[in-house]
C-alpha cells in the first residue's frame, strides 16, 4: 500500500511517500526562512509560502513514485497554526477528489511518538516514554500502544523551544534560538550563572521554563552585552539548566512508570547538550535511549505517511474540514 | 503607578481582576490588554485571571498558538500573544470580534502594542520591570471597574 504523507502545521512544508513494503521511498521538505526577520513564526506569511510551495513539493516527490499509484493520502489536520494547517488540508482534499484515493487526517504530535519507527533498523517495541520537545510542545508521553497514550508532564507555560527563542532574542542571538545559543554556549562556561531548575523538586513531571527565562533576563541587565564572553557563558548556563530539567523528568517518569526505553523527539531533541545528558543519565539507570533519526525529529512528511499507513482503517473520502488548533493526544 | 513586590502579588493582581469581571454585571465583551517587556509579568497575569474564573488545567503560554481558548458555563476567554505578529491581516484571521453565543467573550491580549488599527480596551495594563520588583499602570474605557481595581491598590 502507497501513502502520500502532508505536513504542514507550521513552518515546514513536507511531502513524503510510504510503501508498506519498502518504508519510506521519497520525502521532501522546505523549510522556511522567511520568518527569521520576525523572530519567529508568522502565521500569514507561513500560509502564503505552503500555498507557493506544496505543488513543486509533489513534482519532487513524483519523480521516485508516480502519483497514480497512491492508495491513500495522510495529512497533518492539528494542533498548528489553522491558515497553515488549512492549505496541507485543501491540498489533500483536491488530490483526494481527482485521484479517487481516501484521506486520513493525522494528529501531528501522534506522529511525532511513533517517528522512530520509520526506520527499520530501530527495534523499538511499546511501551516506551518519549520526551516530545519543540517551538510549540514540551511533554512526557507513554506510548502503550498505537492510538494508546498517558500524558506523564508537560510543561507549564513556555514551551522548551519557546524558552531557547525568547532567550536567544534576549542575548541578541537569531531564531531559530535552539541552534544559536547551541552554537555560542560551545565556548561558555556552563557553571558561570547559576540559573534556577524551576520544579525539578516537584514530585509531578510537569515542567515550567518562564521563570528561568525572567532569570535569564535579570542576568542580562547586570552585565556588559557587548562582551562575547559573557553572552556566550549566559547561553551555556541557560542551556545547562533547561536540559537539566528535561533530563530530569524524563529519567524520574520512566524509573517512577518502570518503563526501559526511552525516546527523544520534536525540534530541541537535536540538541548535543541534551542528548549528551540523557545518555549518560539513561546509561547509568540500565534505560535504553533511541533517537530518531535528525530529519524525523523535526517537522517531516514521512512520519505522517508512515501514521497514515498504520491508520488506514480511518481512511474516508469525507471532505469536510478536521482541521484543529488544540488537538490534545488524550483525544486521537 | 502601583508596585507589585514579587510573582505572586503579580498573580493577585490577575485573581483581582477575574474577581472584579465576575461580581460586576460587565457588558457581552470585556477586552484586557496586557503591555510590558519580556519578562515582565504578562501571561503571569493572564493565566492567574484564567484560572480564577475556573480553569483547572494547566494555562500555557499561547506565544506559538497566538491564540487559546477558554470555555466555560456562561463565559468564553481568549488568551491572545501577538509577540510574533505585526500586521492586521493576521490579526483579523484571529477572529476576535466574532460574536458569541449566549456567553460573556473576555480577550486577553498580550504585546497589544503590536495591533496596527488599535482596539480601545476596557482595560489596559502596563507593567514594567522596577530593579527586581514590578510597577503597573491601570487605564481604560470602564472606568467603573478600573475605580474598583485602583481602590484596592490604593
Amino acid at each position: 500500500m502507497i501513502t502520500l504523507g502532508i505536513e504542514t502545521s507550521c513552518d515546514e512544508t513536507a511531502l513524503a511517500i510510504h510503501d508498506s513494503d519498502k518504508g519510506i521511498i521519497s520525502e521532501s521538505v522546505f523549510s522556511q526562512e522567511i520568518h527569521a526577520a520576525y523572530g519567529g513564526v508568522v502565521p500569514e506569511l507561513a500560509s502564503r509560502d505552503h500555498c507557493s510551495k506544496i505543488i513543486g513539493m509533489l513534482h519532487n516527490v513524483e519523480s521516485d513514485c508516480a502519483i497514480d499509484k497512491i492508495d491513500q493520502i495522510a495529512y497533518t489536520s492539528g494542533p498548528g497554526l489553522v491558515g497553515a494547517l488549512l492549505v496541507g488540508e485543501n491540498f489533500a482534499q483536491g488530490l483526494s477528489f481527482s485521484l479517487g484515493v481516501p484521506l486520513i487526517n493525522i494528529n501531528h504530535l501522534e506522529a511525532h511518538l511513533h517517528a522512530p519507527k520509520i526506520d527499520p533498523s530501530i527495534d523499538l517495541d511499546y511501551p516506551f516514554i518519549t520526551l516530545l520537545v519543540s517551538g510549540g510542545h514540551t511533554m512526557i508521553v507513554q506510548v502503550n500502544n498505537l492510538g494508546d497514550y498517558e500524558l506523564l508532564g508537560e510543561t507549564r507555560d513556555d514551551a522548551s523551544g519557546e524558552a531557547f527563542d525568547k532567550v536567544s532574542k534576549l542575548l541578541g542571538l537569531g531564531y531559530p534560538g535552539g541552534p544559536e545559543i547551541q552554537k555560542v554556549a560551545k565556548k561558555g562556561n556552563p557553571s558561570s550563572f547559576s540559573f534556577p531548575r524551576p520544579m525539578i523538586q516537584d514530585k509531578s513531571f510537569d515542567m515550567s521554563f518562564s521563570g528561568l527565562k525572567t532569570a535569564v533576563l535579570y542576568a542580562t541587565k547586570e552585565v556588559d552585552k557587548t562582551d562575547k564572553k559573557i553572552i556566550c557563558d549566559i547561553a551555556a548556563s541557560f542551556q545547562s539548566a533547561i536540559t537539566d530539567v528535561l533530563v530530569h523528568k524524563l529519567i524520574l517518569s520512566a524509573e517512577n512508570k518502570k518503563i526501559d526505553c526511552i525516546v527523544l523527539a520534536g525540534g530541541v531533541a537535536a540538541n548535543d547538550e541534551l542528548r549528551k545528558k540523557v545518555s549518560e543519565k539513561a546509561k547509568a539507570k540500565g534505560i535504553r535511549t533511541i533517537y530518531p533519526q535528525l530529519k524525523y525529529c523535526t517537522d517531516n512528511a514521512a512520519m505522517i505517511a508512515y501514521l497514515g499507513s498504520l491508520k488506514a482503517s480511518d481512511r474516508s473520502f469525507a471532505l469536510e474540514s478536521k482541521v484543529r488548533a488544540r488537538w490534545p493526544l488524550q483525544e486521537c | 503607578m502601583h508596585l507589585l513586590e514579587n510573582e505572586l502579588a503579580t498573580s493577585k493582581l490577575g485573581q483581582n481582576i477575574a474577581s472584579l469581571i465576575i461580581n460586576n454585571c460587565l457588558q457581552s465583551s470585556f477586552e484586557i490588554h496586557l503591555e510590558g517587556n519580556l519578562g515582565a509579568g504578562k501571561t503571569t497575569i493572564a493565566r492567574s485571571i484564567i484560572k480564577y474564573l475556573g480553569w483547572n488545567a494547566n494555562v500555557k503560554s499561547p506565544t506559538f498558538s497566538i491564540c487559546e481558548e477558554y470555555s466555560f458555563n456562561n463565559l468564553l476567554c481568549l488568551h491572545v500573544d501577538l509577540y510574533r505578529i505585526n500586521n492586521q491581516f493576521d490579526i483579523d484571521m484571529l477572529g476576535l470580534d466574532d460574536p458569541v453565543r449566549d456567553k460573556q467573550k473576555i480577550i486577553i491580549i498580550e504585546w497589544p502594542e503590536n495591533i496596527p488599527y488599535k482596539r480601545l480596551p476596557e482595560l489596559h495594563i502596563n507593567i514594567d520591570h522596577h530593579d527586581r520588583k514590578r510597577i503597573f499602570k491601570v487605564s481604560g474605557s470602564a472606568n467603573k471597574f478600573i475605580n474598583n481595581l485602583t481602590k484596592i491598590y490604593a
